[in-house]
């Protein structure tokens, strides 16, 4: 079992805020309905407005987050795969097959997510802050002469109200379908999703090349004197989901277990990191800095990094390639391993990558 | 550890932190326009001067008019202004709501209790601020048949009996030397009698009032401010605040509870924010006739007969607070005790149903009081949006022409031989009578129509512990039950929602559920 960090800290701040605030506004909502009786209709009623007001508030910030860090292209619903995913639920999931899609930070949601939580994002919520404003603001238009009639609104807050409460039992229901049966909620809670070594391979090697792209557009983008229109336009289409944003990532990346590397152009490391040091420990490289790369290799994993560190060097970015490397002892361990090229001023000046051991 | 405290900080604290706020704010809570305990009741009960110094008054009068004399000696002025008033005329200008003119007044509008005045005055003239008008030759330009002190009396010893006149037992010289404001008993003297009894007519003012406590009316608890009626029904040269929808058409001239308490009188945002849509009176007056019963209905079909040739009454109680009175004398009557107010829309614009107004409906309404939810939202008249009002509805059926589709006026009241119904029994003689009075024609064959009237309640405003709750209409027991159209959050729902709703969770409950069993089983 591996752990991967797939949400930011603000993400979990306002989901768990969200959660509470929706299950609180139901409580206290159906009370003032009529459903039944809990805190008495009078405090209900201020309750229930206290929460609509906090909650309108941090719908702001959480849209604010969406669109600053371009998070809600995650949510635009895409075609590709939702059968796929559909018949996992029905079928798949009863024979033990592995999800159709991998949760990454970048693709956080499968194709059904992404239509559920556009659904409540972009449809079911802001009918809900409309219906509730118009609501409250009743009175003040009744006083100035220009009431209207509240009966269609309360209708539509109230069946939005029945929609929001079967999405949260779906929605709790299909945490359970991960890794474990609690994996996703620690998710949400702790930031770091536990999966399988497969998955989590699979999910860190995606995160590594969204990182690349994205931290090699950055890079570009500091440049300033290379148009990045067409480059924008690959990613955006091969990403449909990018975050921007990579504050910590990097940092978060590396604490998944994963080595960092830095080669110049000659060849030479110039960087590594402490996972990369531990998962080189046994090979009896302590300190590669200022060595070839093709240090302590086998004749035949010369020729495969050889090959590699041409490819990028040249431009490539190359993901997964699986590796092994000799211990000491004579054993062979493996790796996967990601790179792409360094940039400095717009030139290639060496590559850089990361690399996951495999064999735990 | 390092990652609890992450947990902690990132989650925890803050939902802590926003849940506290929502529980324990509450914006909802504004000052009041002003302190309750401030008001400040002037008190006008002292007189500028001791009546009983006066030579004028220190005379044994023999009659009220001799009184009157007196007084107007003095009060240069008055007698006129008097006379211009609804005291005196029964009468007042007031319009209709498409701006049309009328006139009228007790003197000219039928009701659903006795019918009406005219043809009945030797009784009813008991209630008329003057003395002797008996029929339609009284003078009402003689300011000598004013009668000041039914309502001037400060000795409560004062008493009308019929045609107006002091009853003879009345110290007159005693009274007039004591004369002073008028007090709750100079108004209750008649405006407590309403169909001869306390509560009758309205079922919210009765004698009661005199020396209440808190809980019955907290502007006249005899123990708080004992506001007399003259503190709301603020009264300048005789010109008197205060309106009754029976006899009014329009909203002028009334006595208000805003003009004390603002229109944003609540501690409560929210309360204050249901002025637009209800009346102060429908949270504020849960009950009436709570000391005395009042009438519901009143149906004349079987007065005049009588059983075994004789004259009868039978009295039964249909439930403890109500009673029927089946008797010669009225027909049948049914009178209640502690009644919860039926609820309408009204927009203080009302059609008051005159003698010479054709029936084309059933129940005929006396007075339409106009008045809908579609009103509140866009009200014809902006200054008197439509808001939900407490009244008693009183009930009844009562005579009218066959042919000529009027009702009827009766000539109810008289000694045997004068062909009043009470005193020979006889329905056609005492129909002639009574439309000869009003100037009518009768086609000669009369049936019974069955009427409805609505009395708006205003009084016994009780304390604020005993109004409304917020339950009380917003549930399913709501007490606004008739009024549909509007949409009263906790009251109504769609039943389509209402079911589609439940069943979506239901079904989606148990297919989640049927799920996790599916996987388990797979798994096993
Ligand atoms: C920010 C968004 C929201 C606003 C501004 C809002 C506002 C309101 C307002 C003003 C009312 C009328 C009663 C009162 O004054 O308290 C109301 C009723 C209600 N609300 Fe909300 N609300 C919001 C979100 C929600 C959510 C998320 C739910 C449920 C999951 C909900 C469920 C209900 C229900 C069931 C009622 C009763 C409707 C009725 O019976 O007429 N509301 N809401």
């Amino acid at each position: 079992m591996k752990r991967v960090y797939i949400y930011r800290r603000f993400e979990r701040f306002w989901h768990w805020t969200q959660t509470l605030l929706i299950l609180f506004l139901a409580l206290t909502g159906f009370e003032v309905h009529g459903s039944f009786e809990l805190f008495g209709f009078n405090k209900a009623v201020l309750l229930h407005n206290n929460a609509a007001y906090t909650y309108m508030i941090i719908l702001i910030l959480i849209f604010f987050w969406l669109f600053i860090t371009g998070e809600w292209r995650q949510y635009m619903p895409k075609r590709q795969q939702i059968v796929d995913q559909v018949e996992y639920y029905i079928k798949g999931i009863f024979q033990g097959k592995p999800h159709p899609t991998h949760k990454t930070v970048y693709t956080k949601f499968n194709p059904l997510q992404r239509a559920a939580y556009f659904g409540l994002n972009f449809i079911i919520l802001p009918t809900m802050v409309a219906t509730g404003v118009l609501y409250l603001a009743f009175y003040e238009f009744l006083k100035t002469g220009e009431g209207y009639a509240i009966r269609p609104i309360a209708y539509i807050h109230v069946i939005g109200a029945f929609l929001l409460l079967t999405f949260v039992i779906v929605h709790v229901y299909l945490t359970t379908t991960g890794y474990k049966p609690l994996s996703a909620i620690k998710a949400m809670i702790t930031g770091w999703e536990e999966m399988s070594d497969e998955e989590a391979e699979i999910v860190v090697r995606e995160n590594i090349r969204m990182a690349m792209q994205c931290s090699r557009r950055e890079i570009i983008d500091s440049g300033g004197d290379e148009d990045v229109k067409s480059f924008d336009e690959v990613l955006s289409r091969e990403l449909s989901g990018t975050n921007a944003m990579m504050i910590d990532f990097q940092k978060k990346l590396l604490q998944s277990k994963v080595g960092y590397f830095r080669i110049d152009a000659n060849g030479i490391y110039v960087e590594v990191n402490d996972v990369w040091k531990e998962l080189y420990d046994q090979t009896g490289i302590k300190d590669p800095i200022g060595k070839h790369y093709t240090l302590n290799r086998s004749e035949e994993d010369k020729k495969v990094v050889e090959q590699i560190f041409k490819q990028v060097v040249g431009g490539k970015t190359i993901t997964g390639v699986k590796l092994s490397r000799n211990t000491t002892d004579g054993k062979r361990l493996h790796h996967t391993l990601s790179a792409s090229p360094w940039y400095e001023k717009n030139k290639i000046v060496g590559i850089e990558g990361y690399i996951i051991g495999v064999d735990d | 550890m390092k990652k609890l405290i992450q947990v902690f900080l990132v989650i925890i604290i803050p939902e802590i932190v926003i849940f506290s706020l929502i529980w324990f704010i509450n914006p909802d809570k504004v000052p009041m326009p002003f302190n309750i305990e401030e008001i400040i009741v002037t008190d006008l009960e002292k007189m500028p001067a001791d009546h009983s110094s006066f030579e004028e008054l220190n005379k044994d009068f023999k009659t009220g008019q001799e009184v009157t004399e007196a007084c107007l000696g003095c009060h240069t002025g008055r007698g006129q202004e008097f006379m211009k008033s609804v005291h005196w005329q029964w009468l007042k200008h007031d319009t209709l709501i498409n701006g049309d003119k009328v006139i009228l007044g007790k003197k000219n509008v039928p009701n659903n209790f006795c019918i009406g005045v005219t043809s009945n005055m030797n009784y009813c003239s008991k209630c008329h601020a003057g003395y002797g008008w008996t029929d339609n030759s009284f003078d009402f330009k003689n300011p000598k048949n004013i009668d000041c002190l039914v309502c001037h009396d400060n000795t409560r010893m004062y008493k009308k009996t019929y045609q107006g006149l002091p009853d003879p037992k009345v110290n007159l010289k005693l009274v007039a030397q004591k004369v002073g404001h008028p007090t709750k008993q100079n108004c209750g003297h008649c405006h407590y009698q309403g169909a001869g009894k306390d509560n009758g007519k309205h079922g919210d003012l009765s004698k009661e009032l005199n020396n209440c406590e808190r809980d019955f009316d907290v502007h006249m608890n005899a123990k708080g401010k004992n506001m007399s009626c003259t503190k709301c029904h603020i009264t300048q040269n005789h010109t008197i605040r205060g309106n009754m929808y029976t006899t009014s058409t329009s909203n002028e001239n009334r006595a208000t509870c805003t003009e004390c308490h603002t229109s944003a009188p609540h501690k409560s945002k929210t309360l204050n924010s249901h002025f637009n849509q209800i009346a102060c009176q429908t949270c504020h007056i849960t009950k009436y006739a709570t000391d005395a019963h009042t009438f519901v209905w009143w149906d004349w079909t079987n007065a005049a007969t009588k059983k075994n040739g004789e004259v009868y009454a039978d009295e039964k109680h249909i439930t403890p607070d109500s009673t029927v009175l089946d008797d010669t004398k009225h027909g049948q009557q049914i009178y209640v005790k502690n009644q919860k107010p039926n609820y309408i829309w009204f927009n203080g614009n009302a059609k008051i149903h005159m003698f010479d107004d054709k029936i084309t409906e059933s129940p005929l309404v006396m007075n339409k009081l106009y008045g809908s939810y579609a009103d509140n939202i866009t009200p014809m008249d902006p200054k008197n949006p439509s808001k939900i009002f407490p009244v008693k509805i009183m009930r009844g059926k009562q005579p009218y022409d066959l042919k000529n589709k009027t009702l009827i006026q009766v000539n109810t009241f008289g000694a045997e031989g004068t062909g009043a119904l009470w005193g020979d029994w006889d329905w056609d003689k005492a129909i002639n009578n009574g439309m000869k009075a009003i100037g009518m024609p009768y086609s000669g064959s009369f049936g019974f129509v069955e009427t409805v009237s609505y009395w708006p309640l205003n009084h016994t405003v009780t304390p604020s512990e005993t109004s409304l709750k917020c339950e009380d209409c917003h549930s399913k027991h709501s007490v606004l039950e008739g009024l549909n159209k509007v949409y009263i959050p906790g009251r109504d729902r769609h039943i389509a929602i209402e079911a589609g709703g439940l069943i979506l969770i239901i079904l989606t409950f148990l297919g989640v559920v049927g799920h996790a069993i599916l996987r388990m089983r797979a798994k096993n």
